[in-house]
């Protein structure tokens, strides 16, 4: 019975082999047919909307897509992120009056929720570029959702702005993205230098340094960043730690800080990693010329001050926003994002707000530089490689740390850099005031800490 | 049972194979191409494959096995790198990558099946599983803290295209394969032998069968299907890295099989595929503005059928298919 069966399972599957293989075929020849066909559609799709328009341009809405993550574990930065370009795009459209130079077209925000994993966010942009056709696209925060996303704008000649800050994502070749916001590698290289600086400016010698960072791929970049401006500063770099964000027993790293006993030390943390080692720092001892840290999160956060108290005072850490800045713009858009949410922007939100208005400038240089065919994404990308904008000139630039937006050919900024907050004791209460590179008006860098213990070796 | 019934139920299986075969075969067309449409039902095919595979060793051997992604991951990674390293298609390195994942069933399912690690222990050692690769890929010696991206290529050769209706007929074809193998592990001594293992491994075993000897075949045929599609994972995911070692998501390729009903394949696969389907086209469509509603949506759907079909889609299939065959007796006589 058995054999029987077997012989009639044989010749099903010899009959599926068959089926299969002409599937196989018909879809080869299809597979040519699609291609020859599809070699001229994203041109023509792309296109369309603006080669219409090449005559005679009218264009009353301008399509902004934003695809961050809004579920799962990183949820609270997509959230501020949309909060931010919601903010924005009202500003633009209502107290701007939309984009001059095209007629007073007004901005759409589109929005999709990335998920949490890449095939989530490739998703995302799959359908928000199908089915919406945005003129430019901002997303997606995390390194890897930012990559799956830029793979199918970039495809679709789209315009991407990127809000993701691992180095890499603009040395793939991909040539229609842009990003505003300070790289990783540049957070750690900021608070290097400020370090340095501060030092030069107190006559005093940084020699030794110990760099530790958690090892996601943005803490390595960060921790990368620091180690390299070191050693380009010949600062001896004693140890570089890395470790899991979810550590929970950082005693082991403290007591190799410790026999190292480096002049200053500096950390790229989380958020819960942070108020770890704070508090270990305290209770060891150790007391260092200066401790300082970098990458928009950890030891200078409100909920940090509040879980580790006194251990935080006067750690510095870099911002890629920086919501103290005193121009008129900053101020403006800081306080009203303060009414409308109850809360001061910070990264997610204040690298949205600047992407936004960066791309308002973009806009309005693109009417008048190709009236004819403004939102060709080609036509874009020239528009936005022109711009240099200043504090003098732009909204964008007075939202924007350094005061300078200038996008070199790979997308990067290049004046891209970060502010500086430390946390000070101000009126008994502690504070993350900004020190760096201008102090707000009434406060000064405190540096070295005032704890510092000089060891006999330096 | 007669013999004629026998063969007619496992070609009216095949007919089946082949019918879903050529209707999601031909879907490209009717969307006349829509990227959007195309990619949503590549990916959940892709579940719908992961799935039907967990039903070898969640169905019919009973384990309830929370690991898929230790093998999809590191079948997907074996191939990808063995393209960015040394340029090999991954029309080989997928069937390295698949050597690779059942090598790892084998490495952890011998010891494991030795000391008769069942059940709920079995469930947690799969778990964990994930978690271990995840951090031993993470090592800076393996893969490191970094984001690994396929080179930017197109072609048949590296199995990367500009647009995805490729790769979903690719998919297709492969879930016919990963079906007819369901259907003949279903309908052969292995498939007998495991269903007794999965009702009581003690009788099972009292009774001659080598439990440990099939419960490894289980493990390692649903590792290497894994491990085979992991490529093509990765291609839709564009970046590997050791996230790609996923806990939370193998724990959901489970509950889609637990969904879909052990030991069904059309069960599973409409499991695998419609919850993946739904999931994501509930976030594209209301995650944005309301965002976590799909997830609530999604998790009230497992809990609705939950509780009105503890038996799963099959069970919805199966009292509909009864009522069929009753039918067709009555017409006869």
């Amino acid at each position: 019975m058995r054999s029987n069966f077997k012989k009639a399972l044989s010749k099903a599957a010899s009959i599926t082999i068959v089926v299969i293989i002409i599937i196989a075929i018909a879809a080869g020849a299809g597979w040519w047919w699609a291609t020859t066909q599809q070699e001229a559609i994203p041109t023509t799709t792309s296109f369309s909307s603006t080669t219409t328009a090449a005559t005679k341009p009218k264009i009353s809405v301008i399509k902004i897509g934003l695809i961050e993550p809004l579920t799962g574990a990183h949820a609270v930065f997509g959230i501020e992120a949309k909060e931010a370009a919601e903010l924005a795009i009202n500003v633009i459209n209502n107290e701007l009056g939309g984009i001059k130079s095209l007629g007073g077209a007004k901005l759409q925000l589109v929005v999709q929720d990335a998920g949490s994993t890449p095939d989530n966010a490739r998703l995302a942009a799959e359908k928000l570029i199908t089915q919406s056709h945005p003129n430019i696209v901002i997303g997606a925060y995390i390194s890897r959702l930012t990559a799956a996303v830029a793979e199918v704008t970039n495809r679709s000649h789209t315009i991407l702005f990127m809000d993701g800050l691992v180095d890499d994502l603009t040395q793939h070749g991909w040539k229609y993205v842009f990003r505003v916001a300070p790289k990783a590698s540049a957070h750690g290289k900021s608070a290097v230098d400020f370090i340095l600086d501060m030092a030069k400016k107190k006559g005093l010698k940084v020699k030794t340094a110990v760099v530790l960072n958690e090892d996601s791929v943005f803490g390595t970049y960060t921790g990368n960043g620091a180690v390299l401006e070191l050693i380009k500063n010949g600062v001896k770099v004693l140890d570089h730690i890395t470790y899991p964000y979810d550590i929970t027993d950082v005693s082991s790293i403290i007591a190799r800080i410790k026999a190292d006993n480096p002049d200053v030390i500096i950390s790229v943390p989380y958020f819960h990693d942070a108020i770890l080692i704070a508090k270990a720092i305290k209770s060891e001892g150790l007391h260092p010329m200066f401790i300082a840290a970098a990458g928009g999160c950890g030891y200078t956060d409100p909920d940090s001050i509040k879980a580790a108290g006194d251990a935080v005072l006067y750690y510095t850490q870099t911002y890629s926003f920086n919501p103290y800045r005193h121009t008129e713009w900053a101020k403006k858009l800081v306080g009203m994002f303060k009414q409308k949410y109850g809360k001061i922007p910070t990264e997610a939100g204040g690298i949205i707000l600047y992407t936004m208005f960066t791309i308002y400038e973009g806009l309005e240089k693109a009417g008048q530089m190709y009236p004819s065919d403004p939102l060709n994404p080609d036509n874009l990308r020239k528009v936005f490689l022109s711009l240099d904008l200043t504090d003098s000139n732009s909204i964008a630039a007075q939202l924007y740390p350094t005061g300078h937006i200038k996008f070199l050919p790979n997308g990067d900024n290049e004046y891209a850099g970060t502010a500086i907050l430390q946390v000070q004791k101000i009126n008994g209460t502690l504070t993350p005031v900004l020190v760096w590179p201008e102090p707000q008006p009434g406060i000064q860098p405190i540096f070295p800490r005032p704890d510092w213990k000089p060891s006999s070796s330096s | 049972m007669a013999f004629g019934e026998w063969m007619s139920e496992s070609k009216k299986y095949i007919i089946g194979i082949l019918v879903v075969g050529a209707v999601l075969a031909i879907i490209p067309f009717a969307t006349s191409f829509d990227q959007y449409t195309i990619l949503l039902l590549a990916t959940a095919l892709i579940y719908g494959i992961f799935v039907v595979a967990w039903n070898i060793i969640g169905g019919y051997a009973g384990q309830l096995d929370l690991g898929a992604f230790a093998y999809i991951a590191l079948g997907g990674i074996v191939a990808s790198q063995l393209m960015i390293v040394y340029g090999i298609t991954p029309w080989i390195g997928m069937f390295l990558g698949a050597a690779a994942s059942a090598g790892l069933a084998i490495i952890i399912g011998i010891p494991t099946f030795r000391f008769g690690i069942r059940e709920v222990w079995y469930a947690l050692l799969s778990a964990a599983l994930v978690v271990i690769m995840n951090n031993i890929f993470h090592m800076p010696q393996v893969l490191g803290s970094l984001d690994h991206y396929l080179p930017s290529v197109s072609g048949w050769f590296y199995l990367e295209f500009p647009t995805y209706e490729n790769i979903y007929w690719f998919v297709t074809v492969a879930l016919m394969f990963v079906m007819l193998i369901n259907l003949m592990i279903s309908h052969s001594k292995v498939g007998y032998y495991l269903r007794a293992i999965r009702e009581d491994e003690l009788v099972a075993e009292a009774l001659g069968i080598d439990v440990r000897k099939y419960k490894l075949v289980a493990l390692a045929t649903y590792a290497s299907i894994l491990g085979f599609m992991g490529y093509v994972y990765v291609v839709l995911q564009g970046t590997f890295s050791y996230h790609t070692f996923n806990a939370p998501e193998s724990i959901g390729i489970a509950i889609m099989g637990i969904i879909g009903g052990l030991g069904s394949i059309a069960g599973t696969l409409v499991s695998g595929f419609s919850l993946k389907l739904i999931g994501d086209y509930l976030r594209g469509s209301l995650g944005a503005t309301i965002p976590g509603l799909n997830l609530l949506i999604y998790g009230l759907l497992l809990v609705i059928i939950g509780i009105f079909e503890p038996d799963g889609f099959a069970g919805i299939y199966r009292k509909y298919f009864h009522k069929e065959k009753s039918a067709s007796k009555v017409s006869k006589k």
